[in-house]
């Protein structure tokens, strides 16, 4: 039993300070989640808090079957997904939402040369675009792999998937991904002649 | 090795996913492949992009919010629970000691008839009452008769 798997199995008998030791150690992976899937700050907020209220309510049921980060990660994708269904992020996605919703790109380490950041920080708001216009599933597994580092085996227990099924998504995921960003840069390039 | 197969593997390659064994023959035939070469650093391109975005602090009372949550109902039903067993308690504990306190009062007060029993009423105060006075009237008719009668 791993150290958060502990630590839920104290919750389930009540403890919340052991609940509040994962609340801590896992709202920043659950809130950029949940920011990444929907694009707004209000609802990544909004979810974040109703993962940890619905982790509450359930740990009388868990059982540390598999590790503890691939049962948050399955709650998180099942809202984020129903969600999405709900909400229609797909459809109603602009570049207003972009920006107020707190995906504005941010890079880890800036570029000195202004040109090159500004070039860049364009680029990755055209990806943060072109990702929240994915079907949810596909964004999800996607933010499950490269965001959040999980493994094929641990996307496919976190969606209720196989693994099979899982490489599929990422592999279509990613081939629209490079589509639309080479379309982009495509109508980019028409525009500036 | 088909292209088609070589990206397949190129995607499980990024990912840290490819066995070993196909690892061989995926570079063997990106070695003679431009088409799959530039495939494969386009892939590369989408990946540092997408692990590039920086992750953003969660809002400050998120975690304060959801601790109180959890907290206020556990408080209450601690509370309820109490109030559950007091209430009750209360009531029969005002009602017994107001029995026995409305007992004290009536030997304190009331005097004892001849049976033993506490005249409530405390009637025969009233025996050396004026003639005509209302009192007399009610020891008369406590006895059965009338002031004319006597």
């Amino acid at each position: 039993m791993d150290n958060d798997a502990a630590l839920m199995q104290r919750v389930s008998e009540g403890d919340t300070r052991a609940f509040r030791i994962l609340v801590e150690r896992y709202q920043r992976p659950m809130y950029n989640f949940f920011l990444r899937s929907t694009g707004s700050v209000e609802d990544a907020e909004d979810l974040a808090q109703q993962l940890f209220l619905n982790l509450y309510a359930s740990a009388s049921r868990y059982r540390p079957k598999a590790s503890f980060k691939t049962y948050i990660y399955s709650i998180a994708s099942n809202m984020a997904v129903s969600f999405a269904r709900k909400a229609r992020v797909r459809d109603s996605v602009s570049l207003e939402a972009l920006a107020e919703g707190g995906i504005e790109p941010s890079v880890k380490r800036p570029d000195a040369d202004p040109a090159r950041e500004f070039e860049r920080r364009e680029l990755q708001r055209n990806y943060s675009e072109a990702l929240l216009r994915l079907p949810a599933e596909w964004r999800t597994a996607i933010e499950l792999r490269v965001g959040r580092e999980l493994s094929y085996r641990e996307i496919a227990e976190a969606m209720g998937k196989s693994v099979p099924a899982v490489e599929s998504i990422l592999f279509r995921a990613r081939e629209r991904l490079a589509l639309e960003m080479g379309n982009r840069s495509g109508r980019g390039t028409g525009n500036d002649n | 090795m088909k292209c088609s197969e070589t990206r397949r593997d190129i995607a499980r390659e990024l990912d840290g996913e490819l066995e070993p064994s196909r690892a061989e023959a995926l570079a063997e035939h990106l070695g003679t492949c431009e088409d799959c070469r530039s495939y494969r650093e386009s892939m590369q391109r989408l990946f540092s992009l997408h692990s590039g975005l920086e992750e953003a602090e969660p809002p400050s009372m998120l975690l304060p919010s959801v601790m109180s949550a959890i907290e206020q109902p556990a408080r209450r039903d601690r509370s309820s629970w109490w109030l559950r067993f007091a209430v009750p308690a209360a009531a029969v504990l005002v009602v017994f000691f107001g029995l026995l306190a409305g007992g004290r009062l009536a030997e304190m007060v009331g005097p004892v008839n001849e049976n033993g029993q506490t005249d409530f009423f405390g009637l025969e105060y009233l025996e050396e009452l004026p003639p005509g006075s209302i009192g007399e009237l009610i020891l008369a008719d406590s006895e059965g008769g009338n002031g004319d009668e006597r």
